[in-house]
């Protein structure tokens, strides 16, 4: 079976700098990989190589058989790629809804829209609350779960969640935890990238180890949990 | 000083503001989406007199369909300025373009654009100054104050604009896509939607309501290939009175600007642009950030 995606040697520069050397991944249907590393590694460039907000130097991507390396932002959205971007883009200025319905932009079918929005107001009820506050009024983790909202309203094969723990407190950690669980049960793949390398190890089937812009490790999470490396390195001993 | 005078100035100073206010609310929309501070704005707002000049002045079109079609020609003009110059210069940019250099390069791309589009119709037209004869001649009396029907014309067609422009942008998909890609472009992006149109459509609608503005004041003013300059400074002003990325700052803004001319030049006679000019330095000394805009406190 060919995996939903598969990245192939990326290599990105910003300016002269290389900040990738080689990267590759892939990420089978219904799974939960993630990319842990320290601050600086690249695992944001990563993902905005994949999701063509960065352009690459070489390498390739293929999301369903489909080559997507070179193809704008906005059409790999469209192909089923959702990316949640580092630090809670939200749209502060609009409101809640209005950023969620900005998700579902692409779909025309307003009936099945509304029983989506109803099934992520379910899952948040705080957001339906909210809906005609400004985003900018949510607290962190209520940002960071429309952000997730918004995502969903693409209709995503795959979501790329990038630290969606930072700054949050244990019980928002936890729960973010939980809603991402659930998005893959329901037969959503995600790639989670995480410095809380010790959430991203629990919730994922696959990881892989970035350091300084290269791939050093890779295995199951289990595997990964035990090795020597990862443990000094990433779980604090 | 009778109450007619002062009915009267009143009314210069809200005709000027609402043409300041459109003037202002273009280059907003302008510089809010596509981060470009465009000098070349008067010199839409200068064709769009001229506009009015071609074709309701020399082809006899109804007034108003020449001030929607002076409207539409500039929108069309703006958008291939956009994809022709602007759009080209952004193209030039990579992650470490800085954004005081982004701004910069693109201003002056602008200022480029303003001098040939000026020397361009003066080329055209030369130096000539053009009326436009005012359709709407009649003076309406109340009490004892007379007041010019264009003028009040002039307001009520800003008003209108105002409203519409409210709806666009509170009311529709795309008003609210504009209002998402002011503040991230990156986030527009990844909803699935390609900005570069919306980008030049942000132009685009910027420039038809500076020729708007121009074809609106035509038959009060005269038409001259250097009309749109100092009105692009006063503009400007504006903009800074009222704080960029507001529309109630910039209505406010336009209406403070067209008072302090009115009554500016009654009083003080040619010197009331220094009048404006220190009335702005004493409001941004106090609010930095404008009346009422995005960096005010
Ligand atoms: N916009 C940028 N311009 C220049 N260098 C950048 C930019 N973004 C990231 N980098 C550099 O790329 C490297 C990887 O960064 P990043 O992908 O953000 O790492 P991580 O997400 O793992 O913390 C870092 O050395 C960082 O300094
Ligand atoms: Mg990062």
């Amino acid at each position: 079976m060919t995996p939903l995606l598969e990245v192939r040697n990326l290599t990105v520069y910003y300016g002269k700098t290389k900040v990738l050397t080689d990267v590759s991944l892939h990420v089978d249907e219904k799974e939960i990989v993630t990319i842990i590393g320290a601050n600086g590694a690249g695992k944001t460039t990563t993902l905005r190589a994949i999701s063509g907000l960065k352009s690459l130097s070489s390498g390739e991507a293929y999301f369903r058989n489909n080559k997507i390396t070179g193809l704008p932002a906005y059409k790999i959205v469209r192909l089923g790629i959702s990316h949640v971007p580092e630090g809670r883009k939200i749209l502060a200025p609009l409101s809640v809804m209005e950023n969620l319905e900005l998700g579902a932009y692409l779909w025309k079918d307003k009936k099945e829209i509304a029983g989506q929005l109803d099934a992520i107001f379910e899952h948040f009820p705080i957001l339906k609350e909210r809906r005609n506050q400004t985003a900018g009024s949510l607290s962190g983790g209520e940002q960071q779960m429309l952000a997730i909202g918004r995502a969903l309203l693409n209709r995503p094969k795959l979501i790329m969640m990038d630290e969606p723990s930072m700054g949050l407190s244990p019980i928002m950690v936890g729960e973010v935890g939980r809603t991402i669980k659930e998005i893959n049960r329901g037969g959503i793949s995600i790639i989670l990238v995480e410095q809380n390398a010790r959430m991203a190890l629990n919730l994922a089937d696959r990881a892989y180890v970035l350091e300084t812009g290269k791939c050093v490790l890779e295995g199951t999470a289990s595997e990964l949990h035990e090795d020597e490396r990862v443990k000094n390195a990433y779980l604090g001993g | 000083m009778t109450p007619g005078l002062l009915a009267q100035l009143f009314l210069n100073a809200l005709s000027l503001g609402s043409v300041y206010v459109l003037m202002v609310l273009g280059l907003d929309i302008i510089i809010r989406g596509t981060k470009i501070l465009n000098f070349a704005h008067g010199q839409f707002y200068m064709l769009g007199a001229y506009m009015l000049f071609l074709l309701f002045q020399i082809m006899h079109l109804d007034f108003a369909l020449s001030l929607v079609l002076a409207g539409l020609i500039l929108g069309l003009v703006g958008a291939i300025c956009y994809m022709s110059i602007f759009h080209v210069v952004r193209q030039r940019f990579t992650v470490t373009t800085t954004f005081s250099y982004r701004l910069l390069l693109s201003a002056m791309a602008s200022v480029g654009l303003m001098m040939i589009l000026q020397q361009g119709t003066l080329l055209l037209f030369g130096t000539e100054e053009r009326g436009v004869k005012t359709p709407f001649p009649q003076m309406i009396d109340i009490l004892d104050v007379r007041i010019s029907l264009m003028r009040v014309i002039v307001i009520l067609a800003a008003i209108v604009i105002c409203l519409l422009l409210y709806f666009l942008m509170y009311k529709t998909t795309l008003g609210k896509i504009l209002r998402a890609i002011s503040y991230d472009p990156e986030a527009v992006t990844l909803a699935g939607i390609n900005t570069r149109w919306i980008l030049v459509f942000c132009f685009a609608l910027g420039s038809a309501l500076a020729g708007f503005a121009g074809g609106i004041i035509a038959p009060l003013f005269s038409v001259t290939p250097d009309m749109g300059t100092d009105v692009i400074f006063l503009s400007l002003l504006v903009l800074l009175v009222g704080g960029i990325g507001s529309y109630k700052g910039t209505i406010l803004g336009g209406l403070l600007v067209g008072l302090a001319l009115s009554f500016g030049f009654q009083f003080l006679g040619g010197i009331a642009e220094l009048f404006v000019f220190l009335l702005v330095i004493a409001i941004l000394s106090f609010r930095p950030g404008g009346l009422l805009g995005e960096a005010a406190d």
